[in-house]
């Protein structure tokens, strides 16, 4: 028997067939098909937009209950008290003291404010500054 | 390049979309339809695979990069989707993909769709003992009759790598006929 000799015998078909009319019909199937998966798609996003929608609802909640335990919290801050008041209430540190970490234009500014202010505040000057 | 460039568009285009996609497949549906037969043998199963190849497609249009031809995009998805199937129901069986491939050549006899002579089902028998590869550059190459260049779009190697591999084909499944 003469060898075989695929690049110079004449072709070896393979042998398979397609039934009647598959091609005809094919088309259409597929197009059908097509159909069905975007629905399925469709359904598919709608399930996680409801889910994205509680999600967004639960976010909402932890929010809100965020901002009103920060807006109580907040009005504690009232009841701290400030390094001014601390420094004329509480503190033993003179105004001499004080008056070293000025230089002379801070207190010569300082003497300018002292100059306008009312007759209440020099009182208070005097009663517990001096 | 520009006629595919507008018929992308077509395909991308609501409007125009079903009547491009009815299109394509009328242009590619034979091809495919042997590529994928070449390698899933069987004609429920190559329908399957068909289907499934031209919804990946549909599906996969928007990310299609102009970089490669359309006709390549598409013969890789069903290339993939074929060897794919094939994994999966050799997987399922617990078999390997060559004993799988040993078991659907010797059902092709039984099979309606096919009505190939012994030499025909021989040269089956030669092409399933070839690496993986040098299947897919034989089947394309000689039963398809494709152009290297395009092989090599589809594959993505080299020309060279590809006349290597069908020449060593081509040697194998000669050696096979003539000693079976």
């Amino acid at each position: 028997m003469k060898p075989f000799d695929l690049q110079n015998d004449p072709k070896i078909t393979s042998g398979f067939k397609t039934p009647d009319k598959y091609f005809d019909t094919f088309e259409d199937r597929l197009m059908q098909k097509l159909d069905l998966t975007k629905q399925e798609e469709i359904k598919v996003l709608s399930l996680w937009q409801r889910k994205a929608f509680w999600y967004s609802g639960v976010a909402a909640i932890l929010m809100i209950a965020l901002g009103t335990w920060m807006y109580f919290t907040q009005n504690s801050v009232e009841e701290m008290i400030f390094p001014s008041e601390y420094l004329a209430h509480e503190s033993d540190i003179t105004t001499e003291e004080i008056a070293v970490y000025l230089t002379d234009e801070d207190i010569a500014a300082i003497e300018n404010e002292m100059n306008v202010v009312d007759e209440t505040t020099e009182t208070y000057i005097n009663e517990y500054l001096n | 390049m520009e006629d595919e460039k507008a018929f992308i568009s077509e395909l991308l285009d609501p409007r125009t979309q079903n009547e491009a996609f009815r299109k394509l497949i009328r242009m590619y549906q034979r091809p495919l339809y042997a590529h994928i037969r070449s390698i899933v043998l069987n004609h429920d199963d190559t329908d399957d695979v068909l289907q499934n190849t031209f919804v990946k497609v549909f599906q996969n249009l928007h990310s299609f990069k102009a970089e490669s031809k359309l006709y390549s995009w598409i013969y890789r998805i069903a290339t993939n989707e074929a060897l794919t199937f094939i994994s999966n129901r050799a997987k399922k069986a617990g078999i390997s993909n060559q004993e799988l491939k040993e078991q659907m050549i010797s059902n092709l006899e039984a099979d309606v769709d096919f009505d190939g002579n012994a030499i025909q089902l021989k040269l089956q028998q030669a092409i399933a003992k070839l690496p993986e590869k040098q299947q897919l550059v034989f089947k394309m190459k000689y039963y398809q009759e494709l152009k290297y260049e395009e092989i090599s779009e589809i594959l993505e190697t080299s020309v060279g790598a590809l006349k290597a591999s069908y020449f060593h084909a081509v040697k194998k499944v000669e050696d096979y006929l003539n000693s079976h």
